[in-house]
Order: C-alpha cells, then structure tokens, then sequence
C-alpha cells in the first residue's frame, strides 16, 4: 500500500441519530476526497404532505423525527400560519414555547449525557460509563425526564406529541395544572446548572473554525419563533427570503440535500450559531451561568457545543419556569382562519439548529406543495468541511484515537440522520491495511 | 401489570408487538366484559388496579423505558426482534435473561436504546429488574407499510396467545 494515499474507514458511526458513514482519502498528506454518506431510503415526507388537508400537516411532520417532534410541528405551524394570515395570541405563544422548552431540555439532555458525554469520558457507550459516573447519567436522566414530561403534560404524549394544531392547540392546560407541574422543572434546575460547570471543565481538543453561522433573528433567544434568519456577514433576511440565500443540492453519496449558501459557502446553524448572536438574550439564570463557565465568546470549536447545550437546557428550564409563573390560560385553544391560496415560510430553532418549512396552500384547503429543511441537511457540508480540517491532526495519531476524533467532532453537531434523511456510518480508510482500513 | 409494546406500525413487521398488543388489549376488554366480576370492599384497591394489565404502546421508546421499567408491577414487554430464528418465531425470555440477548459493545445509535441497552444502563445505575418477562417475535420485512411478513402474519395468533398466557400467569402469581 502506498504511503502517499491514506484512507480512513470505519464502519458505523455510534451515538448519533440515526446511521451513516465518513469516507477521507489522503493523498501525499493532502485530502482529497470527503465524503458524509448518508445512503438510507429518502423519506419522502414532502411528496406524503402534497395532497393532504392542511389540518393534518403537523400530526405528519411530528412523525419525522422521535427525538424532536415539537420542532417541526412548530415551524410547519408557522409555516402554515403565515400562509393563513393567523397570528396566534400571547397566551398560545407562551405556550408553543413552553413545549417547545420540553423538547430542548429532553433533547440536549440526551446528547450531553448519553452520546457526547462517553466521548470526553473515554467511554465507548453510556452504559459503561455509567458503571463509573451514575451520578453524572443519574443527573442526566432526571434532565432528561423532566423534559419528556413537559412535553407530554402539553402535548399528550411525550413521543409525538398530538395537541399542537393550526391556530393554537386542540386543547390547554389551566393554570392550576401548569402550577402543580412546577416543581418537576424547578427540581431539575440546579442540575441542570451543574452539568453548565460539568461541561466547561472538560478537555477539549484544539479546533477553532471560521463559520459562518446562520439562526433566527429579530427575536427573544430563538426557539418557537423570530421573522427574520441572520446570515453572520450578510446580515438579516426574512425568513420567506431564506429559501433565495440558499440552494440544496443533491450530492451522489448521500440521499440528504446538502445546503449552501448561494456563494457556495457552507454553513452552521444550530447551538453555537444562537449563543454568538443571541447570548445577551439568555435568560439571566442562564446567562449568569454562561459568565461562570467562563466559556469565551464567539465559541468557534465545536468541540465545545456540549457546553452550549448544557446552557441552553438551564435557558430552557428558567424561562419554562418565568412561563408557568405568568401564564394565563386562554379563553379559547386555537384560533379560527378560512383556507385561501397562499405560499408562505416558518422557521424555528430545533434542538439541532434551524428548522424551515415552506407550504403552498390552496383554497381548498389542500396542501399543494412543501418543502422541508432540517438543521443535519444544512450542516451536512460544514461537517465535510470540518472532517477536512481536522485531517491534519488525524495523521499524527494511531487509527484509533484518529477515528474516535473524528466520531467525537461528528457527534459534535448531534447529527439528526432520521431528519436528514436517516443513515450515517463513518469510514476513515488511511490506506494502511495493517490497521484494518478499507473494510 | 403493565404490558408495553414497542415498534413502528409504519414497517412492516416492526409494528407486529403493537398489533399484538392491540389484540390482546381488545381480548381482555372483551373478557373483562364477560366475566363482570367486580370487586368486592374487601379487595384492596391497588389490587383491584393492578391486576388490570395497563397497555401502553411505546413505539420507539428509547431511554424513556427505564422510567417504565421503574415499577413495582410486574411488566410484559413486546417486541420484534431478529437472528432468534426463522420470522414468526416466538421467544419469551425472563428480564434477566434478556439484559444479556444483545452482546454488551458500542451503542449503534440513540434510537437504538433497546430493552437490552435500557436493562444494561439500569443495572450499571444499580437498578433492580423488574418483575415480568419479554416476549419477542422474529421479523423478516421491515419495509415501509403496514402489511406484515406472511411468517409473522401466520405466526400473529400464536404470539398473541403467548402474551394472554403471561398476563394470566402474572395476574395468578401477583398477590
């Protein structure tokens, strides 16, 4: 085998959602070839949507992912709303952001303690670390439950939720209910604050890049809404222009659309996009937790997304709390609207990153056409990009600690594969054949 | 007594524990109807609950399962699973037994916090098992669709009265 080519393989890439593979090629220490597969069945949840009544476009896309449902009947909701000319009241806002404060602290508590959390560890699984750190899993899954909880006290589940609809939700909590669910959010705070200190403890591997980050603007700390999506270097646009910054290609390795911008530059969205443009929105909780960490601002290593997570789980439990403390229950769930032809976009901040959907709608209530934009789709290509500089790096070590970098800097971004599309598996073939490669 | 269902009712063979567990929920709605036997002031009321299997259809669960698992009734847990045997093969294995079906290694995938990696991470926790038993049927087709495999298909009645016979026997043995 020639020294000059290397190619690093693995087969399957762990603890990230869903499957898929990595493919680098280096030749005479150069890459030459990058390559995220994601080869699973495409999905086809677009062409299901054309056709059906608008009413039940968010019971759908809630079925496109377990991990963050709540998102994409949020941004399908807004997407549909606009079309609609429906704007919900404060009380129903209130409230699509406190369900949506479930999902972040369920999601982000499942990444940080029981996929990326092995990584800094020197794990290979959160069922061996647990043997060694139950308290830190322990804490994890108390996070993690008081989320799922929140989700199914307002959205009748915890997987899949059903409540949310056009206009508002089927139904609402009072205040009493709300009241008495309280102190599982309130129990859950200090560890959440102490997974904060946790995560900026840690050792994280030398990686600063220069990203152009794209998140919700014109808005609170993004989540459940925001009418504008800054481009950081661009500037702001609104988000039924957004579909004309960006083009999404189809690329032979992998049956997700890659997104770049129309310069052809990738680009990140997700936590470490909000926290650079949005941290002076924090709750102050959390935003006093962000000044302790001692986390320097813009975070450009991705290695250090665990931290920003851990931050927006204690954002998302304070301002789930400051919610329930002023909510008001309102007089009626949902808001009344008559269908009419339209076109229109919504966007909202999934746990992963920015979620935008486009419907064109008819008078006769049918959906005509859709378009689904998950975060994994538009951070596809910074993760080649980014595989592509850590390569250097890779070469000076054994294949093993190389491979593990990489599966590490890929859990980084908390790929959604189920999103994208579904399948991801990591090859990092170095052209050795005395190290296993080219499986 | 809880009887827990996973699995997609969207792939094929995937959604064969659900259905069971649907049969069987109407099975004993059914019998429960029949037999009328209401309690008495003297039975307890947490016996008179209990004995009552409560069927939750959990779908694709993960880690949520270790809150289900954290119950003093006993569980009967429903899947498909594969390379037990030819499709349609039905398995039954006590929890303790189950912790070990998937060798112990690298967690594919955070949907793949199965039964056996949700058992594993308990047990690291120090958790107890719970009382109860799996209950398992071999797929073959896990396409898009609801159409089950003609195996598992013709296998459905047996499966289904594996699971009636396990409620009944947990229903005798719970005090």
């Amino acid at each position: 085998m020639s020294e000059r080519v290397k190619v690093y393989k693995v087969d399957l890439l762990t603890r990230v959602e869903g499957e898929g593979r990595f493919y680098l090629k280096v030749k005479d220490k150069r890459v030459v070839e990058s390559r995220l597969n994601i080869f699973e069945s495409p999905r086809y949840f677009e062409a299901f949507l054309r056709g059906r009544a608008i009413e039940e476009v968010t019971d759908i896309v809630a079925r496109i992912c377990g991990i963050c449902p709540v998102a994409y009947q949020m941004s399908a909701a807004r997407a549909l709303e606009n079309a609609l000319g429906v704007v919900p009241g404060a009380s129903i806002r209130a409230l699509r952001r406190l369900l949506y404060c479930g999902e972040w602290i369920e999601s982000h508590a499942l990444h940080i303690f029981l996929l990326h959390a092995p990584d800094f560890l020197g794990y290979g699984s959160a069922m061996e670390m647990a043997v060694d750190h139950k308290a830190l899993v322990e804490r994890g899954l108390r996070i993690k439950k008081a989320g799922n909880a929140l989700i199914a006290l307002l959205g009748g589940r915890a997987i899949h939720p059903v409540s949310v609809r056009l206009g508002g939700f089927t139904a609402v909590p009072s205040s009493r209910q709300l009241a008495d669910f309280r102190p599982v959010l309130q129990g859950v705070l200090d560890d959440a604050l102490e997974a904060v200190r946790w995560s900026a403890g840690l050792s994280f591997p030398a990686f600063d890049q220069e990203y152009t980050f794209v998140c919700l603007d014109h808005t609170e700390y993004p989540l459940e809404w925001g009418d504008h999506i800054h481009i950081s270097g661009q500037g702001s646009v609104p988000v039924g222009d957004f579909h004309t910054q960006i083009t999404e290609s189809q690329v032979a390795h992998s049956t997700a659309l890659h997104s770049r911008l129309k310069d052809g530059r990738h680009y990140l969205c997700g936590p470490l996009a909000r926290l650079n443009r949005h941290h002076q929105r924090l709750h102050p909780v959390a935003l006093d937790a962000l000044t302790k960490s001692g986390l320097a601002l813009p975070v450009r290593n991705p290695y250090q997304s665990i931290v920003v997570r851990a931050l927006e789980v204690v954002h998302a439990l304070a301002t789930a709390l400051d919610i329930i403390d002023n909510y008001r229950q309102p007089e009626r769930p949902f808001a009344d609207y008559v269908a009419r032809d339209a076109t229109a976009a919504g966007a909202t901040e999934a746990p992963r990153g920015l979620l935008y959907h486009r419907y064109r709608i008819g008078g006769d209530g049918l959906v005509k056409d859709a378009t689904i934009i998950p975060p994994t789709s538009q951070n596809q290509a910074q993760i080649e990009a980014d595989l592509v500089s850590v390569a250097p790096q890779l070469l000076a070590l054994e294949h093993d600690r190389a491979t593990h970098l990489c599966e590490q800097l890929i859990r980084s971004y908390d790929p959604c594969i189920s999103c994208a599309t579904h399948f991801l598996r990591l090859d990092i073939d170095r052209g050795d054949s005395a190290h296993g490669i080219n499986q | 007594m809880k009887v827990v269902a996973l699995g997609n009712d969207n792939a094929g063979d995937d959604g064969a524990a659900l259905l069971a567990a649907k049969q069987v929920a109407a099975n004993t709605v059914a019998a429960s109807v029949k037999s009328s036997n209401p309690p008495t002031e003297n039975t307890p009321s947490k016996s008179r609950i209990s004995v009552k299997p409560e069927f939750v259809f959990a779908g694709r669960v993960g880690t949520e399962l270790l809150d289900i698992f954290d119950s003093t009734e006993p569980i009967i847990l429903l899947d498909v699973v594969t390379g037990s045997g030819p499709p349609g093969h039905i398995l039954r294995l006590g929890f303790d037994e189950l912790i070990n079906y998937v060798a112990p290694g690298r967690q594919v995938s955070s949907h793949g916090f199965g039964p056996a990696e949700v058992l594993q991470l308990g047990q690291a926790l120090g958790r107890s098992l719970p009382g109860g038993c799996f209950i398992g049927i071999e797929g073959h087709h896990f396409g898009p669709g609801r159409a089950l495999s003609a195996a598992v298909n013709a296998a459905m009645g047996a499966f289904v009265e594996t699971i009636q016979t396990a409620i009944n026997e947990f229903y005798e043995s719970y005090p």
